[in-house]
């Protein structure tokens, strides 16, 4: 496979094309964009111009990861040529169906069939419950396809998030990519590098991904006592505090984090399910750890090859608390990678990858997920 | 330019800034960016710090609160856990609890127990259902009943006693078993039948569903809870309707059994009449002979004829009243007698017998001896007659001897050994008990070879028992046998009527015999006549009452048993009939107890049974005629 990317900024509009190798040979494109530059029409328009050939995806991002750098506001585009992978694009409107595990298993009954490798998804951000929708794809999902991808964010703002594929992108909106074929190799790694603090709760009360109570407590108020003077940045500055829902053992606690607040009902809705019963412990910030879980994380999809692409999916919340060093972690990936593969990818409201070891994909919340391709 | 961006700087950047940058407040426009990220930086930074204090603080906050919430729990949970190990001990006896020993151990521990619990009470159930089993093979019904009797538990066996499904019962009072009851005879048993709350044993007799009564053997008891509050009771029942059956049976037989024994006294009572009656005749011209004038060897004769037929009398006696002897009602008489004279008579009777043999008969009696002594002198002879004959009897060569030994001599008492030892054939040591016993012989050939009816040596033991002796054997096969006893006597005057002085007159005095046998009539007139007496003879009742009717008599002797009527008819219609006062003697041939009651009953005013003493009679008339006279004359 070969790629090349090129990246636009208001006020230096778009950057030469490196290397200038494909084209127009292009036959999938990945367009990463800021909030309010990404939706606008001619964005879709002019990528398909210069890839006609080519599957357009886009999605919004709150910060863009362009090679070792990131940016905010601009557009990242990555342009693929797979050369003997077959591609299939289903794209669809959260609101045409009941719900998001719906939503999973009709992208699985769309794209299943023998020779499915890989699904990479792109979901809105705001009105899916990734982790049902990620449980929907699973269902019946034929052995060792691997899923991963991530949820479209709004620049930690949690209004609204936009997807397209082949049209200007829209809210409500999943895009799902099927690869065929054994040419391809996928990896995926992940890791969070979060600490936990405070008390263990016990969650008492939840409904799917909304949370109303911490061991009988309001759990909003919780969050404001520890925010203290920062509870006014709600929602975004909860994600200085996920939440860890603490499984049986250490390789099985999923990261949380809160995708809007509602203040009249006291509840906070999470980009995940909240179990009723489940043990959990907020999560804080260690910067150095934060790094090193990334290049972790790169090198658990490493593997035994050596990528022509990565794909890294980043967390919001984690570009919120590394603020001016969150070029520290793409760097700390890039550094693993030494035969200059084309770095991509953006933060998200949710990161999508299996766990470690296991088959079955689940929705991430403060990781660095990576998934890398290599077709030989 | 920071307050053009709506931002403060950050003092520490400003301070720097004086310090480091020439020319400060004045920034170079290429270097407002780059200070501009520092100051955001620093902001950022302290932001962050003073977030993290924050919530570092609020989770300290938090888990002190909590750590003290653990405490208290801790501490309640300890006292939870003491009193659980407490009561853990206390359930299972034999465990360790120590300080450390943890929930979970102690939960082990409960697991087992209640694992051994489970298995001990399963195996109770077995054990209670092998009880049952064992109950209903047993064919014992069992049933549990509250305080009001009432019916709890039935077991299967119990209703199949009395026919009826367990669930029939269920509930059910006794009443209920005594249902469509029609016969009142039985109803009054019926009612016995109750569920006792109590120890009872007790019979009923039940009806089954079919009607049928059956009887059953009842046991019943408490039954109390675990407080020991009274909560019913439980009843086994046992069928013995076969028992009731055969103690039915039984009770039959024992009545004829009794109406036999009757019907066999009523014929000994005949044939004690039968046999008195020569017997009597035997010995009343005895009595008559030995008073007229004889000479010595006649006298001698006269002597020994009346002592073998006071003798047999007295066997007959015995034979009749052999019953009378086992239920201990003969009587002993206490009278002088002289025991040197009964041995003289003996030596005389069955002396004479024994030298028939080829026997030497001799008798010893120590001196000191006392010549009279109170007893019974016919009972004494009939025992040594009894001992004397069996040694005679068997034995072939040698000698029978009677010892009178003297054992101790007392002012009032002596005590006496009497023995009568043969050289006769002995008696097997094995057999010697047996010898006493009723109708026994040493064995049936020695019946066939001897005779005799067995009675002889238990009629003659009982009368020593009841002379307060006991009497044994010694002896040893074809060597000899030697029995003896030892008795008690009190020593005696010579007996108070000496014959020498009975010089009998009844000059004057009428008396009417009332007797239909002849031999007797003759008897009783020549005794009479002898005596100087008036005499008349009339053969029934009908013929006296018509003679006394025209003639007075001063006394009348009165057969009882006669034709047309008898002694008691005649005399109660001659007292209430007639009013006739004169003295009336019954007279009897028969020996049955209560007769003499009887005759007195009727009006008689004396009683005799036949043969009597001759001074007897005559002593009893004179008694009469002069009471009669004196109360005449009052």
């Amino acid at each position: 496979m070969r790629t090349e990317q090129t990246l636009w900024k208001e006020d230096t509009g778009w950057s030469a094309i490196h290397p200038e190798s494909i084209n127009g040979q292009a036959n999938l494109v990945f367009a990463f964009g800021g909030i309010d530059v990404i939706k606008k029409d001619q964005v879709f328009s002019e990528l398909q111009k210069r890839y006609p050939k080519a599957h357009v995806v886009l999605a919004s991002t709150a910060g863009e990861i362009h090679g070792n750098m990131v940016f905010d506001d601009s557009i990242s585009v990555t342009a693929c040529q797979f050369e003997h992978t077959p591609i299939r694009i289903h794209k669809l409107s959260v609101k045409d169906y009941p719900n998001s595990f719906s939503c999973g298993e009709a992208i699985r009954e769309e794209l299943a069939s023998e020779d499915l490798n890989h699904i990479l998804i792109f979901s809105d951000g705001i009105s899916v419950n990734g982790d049902e929708l990620v449980r929907g794809v699973n269902q019946n999902l034929p052995e060792g396809v691997i899923v991963t991808g991530g949820l479209a964010a709004d620049a930690g703002r949690f209004t609204r998030t936009y997807v397209g594929a082949d049209s200007p992108p829209e809210p409500d909106q999943i895009v799902a990519i099927g690869f065929y074929g054994t040419s391809l190799k996928v990896n995926h790694g992940s890791q969070g590098g979060w600490d936990v603090f405070g008390p263990v709760r016990k969650v008492t009360k939840s409904e799917a991904n909304v949370l109303y109570e911490l061991d009988g407590e309001s759990a909003l108020e919780i969050y404001k006592r520890y925010l203290g003077a920062r509870a006014s940045e709600l929602p975004g500055s909860a994600l200085l505090f996920p939440l860890c829902i603490l499984g049986e053992n250490s390789n099985s606690q999923l990261v949380r984090t809160i995708l809007s607040i509602d203040e009249n009902e006291g509840s906070m809705k999470f980009a995940g399910n909240i179990p009723n019963g489940a043990n959990v412990q907020f999560m804080m910030a260690n910067f150095d750890r934060l790094v090193d879980g990334a290049a972790q994380a790169a090198e658990m999809s490493i593997a035994d090859n050596q990528p022509d692409l990565v794909m890294m999916i980043s967390c919001v919340g984690r570009k919120i608390v590394l603020d001016q060093r969150v070029e520290e972690e793409v760097e700390s990936v890039c550094s693993v990678f030494d035969n200059r593969p084309a770095f991509t990818g953006f933060y998200s409201n949710g990161e999508i990858s299996p766990l470690m070891n296991t088959v079955g994909c689940s929705l991430h919340n403060q990781t660095m997920t990576i998934t890398t391709y290599q077709e030989g | 330019m920071f307050r053009e961006q709506n931002k403060k700087m950050h003092r520490l950047l400003e301070r720097q800034l004086r310090k480091w940058l020439p020319g400060y407040p004045e920034i170079p426009s290429e270097m407002r960016d780059l200070f501009c990220a520092i100051n955001e930086s620093y902001f950022h930074h302290d932001n962050d710090r003073l977030m993290v204090e924050n919530a570092m603080r609020e989770s300290s906050d938090e888990l002190t609160v909590k750590k003290g919430q653990i405490n208290q729990l801790l501490d309640d949970q300890t006292i939870v856990i003491n009193s659980l190990k407490e009561a853990v001990v206390r359930l299972v006896p034999e465990t360790e609890i120590g300080v450390e020993t943890d929930l979970l151990c102690i939960a082990d521990i409960l697991q087992e127990s209640i694992t051994r619990r489970e298995v001990a009470e399963s195996m109770k159930e077995q054990t209670d259902q092998r009880l049952l089993d064992i109950i209903d093979n047993l064919n014992l019904g069992m049933v549990e009943y509250d305080v009001e009797g009432r019916l709890t538990d039935v077991q299967n066996n119990f209703a199949s006693m009395f026919g009826y499904d367990v669930a029939e019962l269920e509930g059910k009072t006794a009443n209920f078993f005594q249902a469509g009851e029609k016969r009142p005879a039985e109803k009054a048993c019926l009612e016995g039948f109750h569920f006792s709350i109590s120890k009872e044993v007790y019979e009923a007799p039940l009806r089954k569903k079919n009607g049928e009564t059956f009887w059953l053997f009842c046991t019943t008891t408490p039954v109390y809870d675990l407080n020991g509050q009274l909560t019913g009771g439980v009843m086994v029942v046992f069928d013995i309707t076969s028992q009731k059956k055969l103690e039915s049976q039984l009770r039959h037989a024992r009545r004829d059994a009794e109406a036999a024994l009757e019907v066999r006294k009523t014929i000994l009572a005949n044939v004690s009449h039968e046999l008195r009656t020569p017997v009597n005749a035997i010995v009343g011209i005895t009595s008559l002979l030995s008073g007229t004038t004889l000479n010595d060897i006649q006298k001698e004769y006269i002597q020994t004829m009346k002592f073998s037929s006071d003798g047999l009398l007295v066997l007959i006696d015995d034979l009749l009243d052999i019953s009378r002897i086992e239920s201990g009602k003969v009587e002993l008489e206490k009278i002088s007698f002289s025991l040197s004279q009964i041995l003289h008579v003996l030596s005389r009777s069955l002396g004479l017998k024994a030298e028939g043999k080829g026997l030497k008969f001799n008798y010893h009696i120590d001196e000191g001896v006392s010549e009279y002594l109170f007893g019974d002198p016919h009972r004494l002879n009939q025992v040594l007659t009894n001992l004397i004959s069996n040694a005679i009897k068997f034995t072939h060569e040698g000698e029978i001897t009677v010892k009178i030994e003297l054992r101790k001599n007392e002012s009032e008492v002596q005590r006496l050994y009497i023995g009568v030892k043969d050289t006769g054939i002995g008696i097997a040591t094995d057999r010697l008990g047996a010898v006493f016993q009723e109708f026994s012989q040493e064995d049936s050939s020695t019946t066939r070879k001897y005779g005799g009816t067995g009675l002889g040596l238990t009629i003659s033991r009982k009368i020593v028992e009841l002379m307060g002796g006991s009497l044994n054997v010694v002896s040893e096969k074809n060597v000899g046998s030697e029995f003896y006893f030892e008795v008690d006597f009190r020593k005696s005057e010579a007996p108070a009527i000496q014959k020498e002085n009975f010089n009998p007159d009844l000059a004057g005095v009428r008396v009417l015999v009332v007797e239909d046998n002849p031999v007797n009539q003759f008897l009783a007139t020549s005794l009479l006549k002898t005596w100087n007496a008036v005499v008349e003879v009339c053969a029934n009742g009908v013929q006296a009452i018509d003679m006394l009717s025209n003639v007075n008599f001063d006394v009348i002797l009165m057969d009882l048993q006669m034709p047309l009527k008898d002694g008691f008819e005649t005399t109660v219609e001659l007292r209430e009939k007639y009013h006739l006062t004169t003295p009336i003697i019954a007279l009897t041939a028969n020996a049955i107890s209560g007769e003499r009651d009887q005759c007195l009953q009727l009006g008689m005013n004396e009683y005799m049974s036949k043969p009597f003493q001759p001074e007897v009679l005559y002593r009893k008339i004179q008694e009469l005629i002069h009471k009669d006279q004196s109360e005449m004359r009052a």
